[in-house]
């Protein structure tokens, strides 16, 4: 079907990729055939998809090979329909139509499926992979007058409409002579599709809401929150896609755009002189990715003291998404508690949360002037903050009264309507702009936004100093020492020429220079006080790296390079599904005997790059003595250590320069016990050494009689 | 073939490869090279490329930032191979106050540790009152000080002032000192060393010495001088028109630039006053031209520019003798002008970068139709 009858030779080139679609006049016939039989129940659903010189772009950004790499990649997620009955013809240059398959429930369906096999960027070469741009329009028919040809330029009008230069798509509804986008809100599929489409196109938009000290009604902060600016529906709130993406794997990216924009804003809002870190909200979907999670932990760290996460009470149910959390907070990355109160969070929890704020949901406080229980539930979160030195922030302040009510049950900081509603960053500004400078004294030392006093930040850094155990540890010092002195960080690349040239990264990432506005007071105790401490800090930092290296030395047995027996007191937990085996060379005191100790030794080094050659990298070997070596192999049946085990033998007998054997006893770990697993082993393996040498046994599995050992080779 | 130490570790510098610097530092100490041989023919003359590199306007700053990161990794893992005995009393080393050039001031603190001598090392800028609140709390055997720019020699007089005041050593080095002695006596230090090495032979012997100038009086004269620098530095812009109708057509930002050069020009003149060495001046005219000849900068420029300074020179004293310093300075460039050095052939990896750079800066701005106009 979905290849043409005869293969045309000597086409130009860009046509042999599309020679597998449907040709022009049969897809014409058919489209009729279907047009004069549809009905209410089987409308015929036609698309058009225009490609914005896609091959062009491409072939003058990569090369000609690219172009027709892409066009190739194209035609067969095209031709790829066609096997799934749609009929796919290309009409002119760069656009190509398809009819959907007759069994289409509506128009919604195919353009999912359309947008879904083309938002998935293409390969245009190695490491090259592009985002293939298209408008597409969609012409559906049930009943009434209609011919193909008609259907078709319905389909054409409605790409053009929807051609703005990037993903987008219109309807044009034949039946009713309107055309019109989708106003009735689409069913999920394809709001996911639009969501996709939002991504790539770049139609995702970062909104930030200025949460302030309410004694002031100064901004300290922003929250970031994302939209869609949909091409019909206009601006769409995150509560219409949030959770789509979440179960639809797109969160990642969702995340990726706003980090990314809110990188760009806080380090212009930095280069501004603005003091404003920005909270953006993480789902627990990103923090459990544990691809993902490594992005967000780089990425977060180089945006210490400029940008703060936002997490729900659910990451605290989860461990992974804790440990993230805490590696963020060791590179200096703060972290908040959003809609608190909301969750199932059990209080105990928060005390394990590396949390420096709580954010009380909205719930608690709409109704805090008429409802004395929200007023008490607030006191307590308070309370409770306080005890674990955590700040709070209300959310949805919308009336003075609830501001005033807050700021009498001691709670100094908010956002909400009532300040001002989430705005693109060029409004903010102008918000900002417009506020009246504070003239209060600050008050209590909030965490973020205000600078500390130096003596303390100083104080501060050098207690943090003393706890560093790594490098990054140390940098992150220095990035929350620069934020509290009231200045911020800028990657070397873009700094301004204003910048003071000192880089805080100690070396490790590329150079972080600090920021503040020429002649401010942060300026100033930056100036004076940074040197030092980056000096402090690289001590510290230095002196991580021996101590590691130390530890290292310690743990490793200097002969073979394995690990010893202090390093395997440092082994993770083991699963149930781990097999060890002790393995022992043969007749060693005799090679020490008959050829010296040079030569043992030349030998057990030998014998230990033979393991870590021929057994897999996720192998552990330890020399725990003498000849004696312990493997363990993660999630490996006994039986799968024999197979390793035989097979190493073969590599090592084919290899050896020495008639030197070894033997083995294997056994499973049960209940994570390495202890009583070694004693298994070594029984076994003394009962492959009572029963000849040079052979593999099996340790007796728990309820069988004792050695019953099972010779699996001699 | 091998390349010479410091190209091999430019092309670290130039990538720039942060690990593979400090891979390759790290190799070299435990194959058994000293820190001090890896610090004089490595890092040192590599990081001097990285100076000319900037100064010839092929890298820009953020090059030398990111070229420095690269640099200060590979010292810190060739410095974390290296023994620490501790052999002596403390050495306390900070760079004066508005240098912000702390990485050759920590090759030589990383040196004087496996010499034996713990030091505490203070970074860049080091601000006078915070050091000697540091001096008097911790009593150090003796204070190295380091300054690799011309402009905080007077901040380094004050910082060494401060220290005599505490009856504690004093040493000085760092590019900014020149080629002798003569600075370090003008500014009342204890001793001068060029590099690392000096600074051991420093500690080792302790030598004293006591100035025979007024230097009190000297940094008085200074700050006079500095409170002419303002109003002359404007007066001089207006002038500099008349010699170079160019400055017409710049821009209020590229005319605060030209102001801010000038008044360079001046605060040079008053620092050669301070430090009795008329070389400085000169230095400074044969540097500022380079850094301009390299911008783009029509040439004769700071000969203009102290054509400009002495036609609009101040009747108020000290304006006589920064005048005078200002002629000796345009003499030492009409000498230079009819015989300026000729590049020396012969290609070598600083070359081939430079090369490099320029390729790939003119393949951007063709592109980008963004050209670096002159600044």
């Amino acid at each position: 079907m979905a290849t043409s009858r005869r293969r045309p030779g000597g086409e130009p080139r860009k046509m042999r990729h599309l020679a597998g679609l449907k040709r022009r006049r049969e897809f014409q016939r058919e489209l009729d055939a279907r047009v004069r039989t549809a009905s209410d129940g089987q409308p015929v659903v036609m698309l058009t998809l225009g490609l914005n010189d896609l091959r062009g772009d491409i072939r003058v950004a990569f090369g000609t090979a690219a172009g027709d790499a892409v066009m190739g990649e194209l035609a067969t997620r095209l031709t790829g329909l066609d096997r799934l009955g749609w009929r796919v013809t290309r009409i002119d240059e760069g656009v190509f139509a398809a009819l959907a398959p007759a069994s289409g429930a509506g128009p919604d369906d195919p353009v999912t499926r359309l947008i879904s096999v083309l938002t998935d960027p293409a390969k245009a070469g190695q490491d090259i992979r592009v985002q293939l741009a298209a408008s597409v329009g969609v012409a559906s028919w049930s009943a009434g007058p209609a011919s193909g040809p008609a259907l078709l330029r319905g389909a054409r009008s409605a790409m053009h409409t929807a051609n703005s230069g990037h993903w987008s798509w219109a309807l044009y509804d034949a039946s009713a002579r309107d055309q019109a986008g989708d106003r009735s809100g689409p069913a999920a599929e394809l709001r996911v599709a639009e969501l996709r489409v939002a991504i790539a196109a770049g139609q995702l938009e970062v909104h930030y809401q200025p949460i302030v000290d309410l004694r002031t009604g100064q901004a300290v902060s922003v929250e970031a929150l994302v939209r869609m600016r949909h091409p019909v529906r206009g601006l769409v709130p995150p509560a219409e896609f949030i959770d789509l993406a979440e179960r639809y794997g797109l969160i990642s990216a969702v995340t990726t755009v706003v980090l990314d924009t809110v990188a760009e804003q806080a380090h212009a809002w930095a280069r501004a002189g603005r003091s404003l870190p920005c909270a953006v909200n993480l789902s627990v979907v990103c923090l459990v990715d544990p691809a993902y999670c490594e992005r967000l932990v780089t990425t977060l760290a180089a945006l210490t003291g400029l940008v703060t996460v936002e997490v729900t009470e659910s990451a605290m149910a989860d461990e992974r998404a804790i440990t993230v959390l805490r590696r963020l907070a060791a590179a200096g990355v703060e972290c908040q508690i959003d809609d608190f109160g909301t969750g199932y969070s059990c209080l105990a929890s928060l005390k394990g949360l590396p949390a420096t704020v709580v954010k009380i949901d909205r719930a608690f406080i709409a109704d805090i002037e008429t409802d004395v229980r929200d007023l008490a539930i607030v006191k307590a979160i308070l309370n409770l903050a306080n005890e674990l030195g955590l700040n709070v922030i209300a959310e949805g302040i919308e009336t003075q009264p609830v501001v005033d009510l807050l700021l009498a049950a001691g709670v100094v900081r908010g956002q909400g309507y009532w300040f001002a509603r989430p705005m693109p960053a060029a409004d903010l500004d102008a918000w900002l702009d417009s506020r009246p400078v504070a003239t209060e004294n600050r008050g209590p030392a909030p965490s973020t936004g205000t600078a500390k006093d130096t003596t303390q930040v100083l104080l501060d850094g050098a207690r943090a100093l003393l706890r560093v155990d790594s490098v990054e540890q140390a940098v992150g010092v220095l990035m929350r020492a620069v934020s509290d002195l009231g200045g911020a960080t800028v990657p070397a690349m873009r700094c301004p020429a204003d910048a003071i040239p000192i880089d805080v990264s100690l070396g490790e990432a590329d150079p972080l220079l600090p920021v503040a506005p020429v002649g401010s007071p942060a300026r100033h105790d930056l100036e004076r006080l940074l040197p030092r401490l980056v000096e402090d800090a690289r001590t510290a930092a230095d002196r991580a790296t021996r101590l590691a290296r130390l530890t290292d030395q310690v743990d490793t047995d200097p002969l073979t390079g394995l690990g010893n027996r202090r390093g395997l007191a440092r082994v993770r937990k083991l699963h149930d599904a781990d097999s060890i085996a002790m393995v022992d060379l043969d007749h060693f005191k005799q090679v020490n005997d008959t050829y010296g100790h040079a030569e043992g030794d030349r030998i057990l080094v030998a014998f230990s790059r033979a393991m870590r050659q021929h057994l897999r990298s996720s192998d552990l070997v330890f020399r725990l003595g003498g000849e004696e070596f312990l493997l363990i192999m993660p999630a490996t049946t006994p039986e799968g250590v024999l197979k390793a085990l035989e097979n190493l033998r073969r590599r090592w007998h084919s290899e050896r320069m020495h008639p030197v054997t070894f033997s083995a006893g294997v056994t499973a770990v049960e209940a994570g016990d390495l202890s009583t697993a070694v004693l298994s082993a070594d029984i076994a393996l003394y009962a492959a050494k009572q029963a000849g040498r040079d052979r593999f046994e099996l340790a007796s599995r728990p309820g069988q009689p004792e050695l019953a050992v099972e010779v699996l080779s001699t | 073939m091998s390349l010479p130490l410091a190209d091999m570790l430019l092309l670290d510098l130039a990538t720039p490869d942060r690990r593979s610097a400090a891979a390759q530092c790290a190799t070299l100490i435990r194959n058994g090279m000293a820190l001090d041989q890896l610090v004089d023919e490595g890092l040192a003359p590599a990081m001097t490329q990285v100076g000319s590199l900037w100064q010839t306007a092929v890298w820009t700053v953020v090059d030398e930032h990111t070229a420095t990161a690269v640099a200060e990794a590979g010292l810190s893992a060739a410095a974390a191979e290296c023994n620490a005995p501790r052999m002596h009393g403390e050495v306390v080393l900070a760079c004066a106050e508005g240098d912000w050039h702390s990485l050759p001031a920590r090759m030589v603190a990383e040196v004087l540790v496996t010499h034996g001598w713990p030091v505490r090392f203070l970074g860049a800028s080091h601000p006078t009152d915070i050091l000697v609140d540091h001096l008097v709390r911790h009593r150090p055997d003796a204070v190295l000080l380091s300054c690799a720019v011309p402009m905080a020699l007077p901040a380094l007089m004050r910082a060494v002032q401060a220290i005599r005041a505490l009856e504690l050593p004093v040493y000085v080095g760092g590019r900014a000192l020149g080629n002798g002695p003569r600075r370090a006596r003008a500014l009342g230090a204890d001793g001068w060393a060029t590099n690392a090495a000096g600074a051991v032979e420093l500690l080792t012997r302790r030598p004293r010495h006591t100035p025979t100038h007024d230097v009190t009086a000297r940094l008085d004269a200074y700050r006079a001088g500095q409170s002419l620098l303002s109003g002359w530095a404007d007066d001089a812009t207006g002038a500099l028109a008349s010699l170079m109708p160019v400055v017409d057509d710049y821009s209020p930002e590229k005319r605060d630039r030209t102001r801010a050069d000038l008044a360079h020009l001046l605060d040079m003149a008053c620092v050669t006053l301070l430090l009795d060495d008329p070389t400085l001046l000169a230095e400074q005219c044969d540097w500022l031209n380079d850094v301009l000849a390299a911008r783009c900068v029509p040439p004769d420029a700071v000969t203009h520019g102290l054509t400009a300074l002495l036609g609009t020179s101040p009747p108020t004293a000290p304006a006589p003798s920064v005048t005078a310093a200002l002629h000796r300075a345009r003499q030492h460039l009409a000498g230079q002008s009819q015989d300026r050095p000729v590049s020396p052939s012969g290609a070598t990896v600083a070359d081939d970068v430079r090369a490099r750079s320029r390729r790939a800066r003119s393949s951007i701005e063709s592109s980008s139709n963004d050209g670096v106009g002159p600044d």
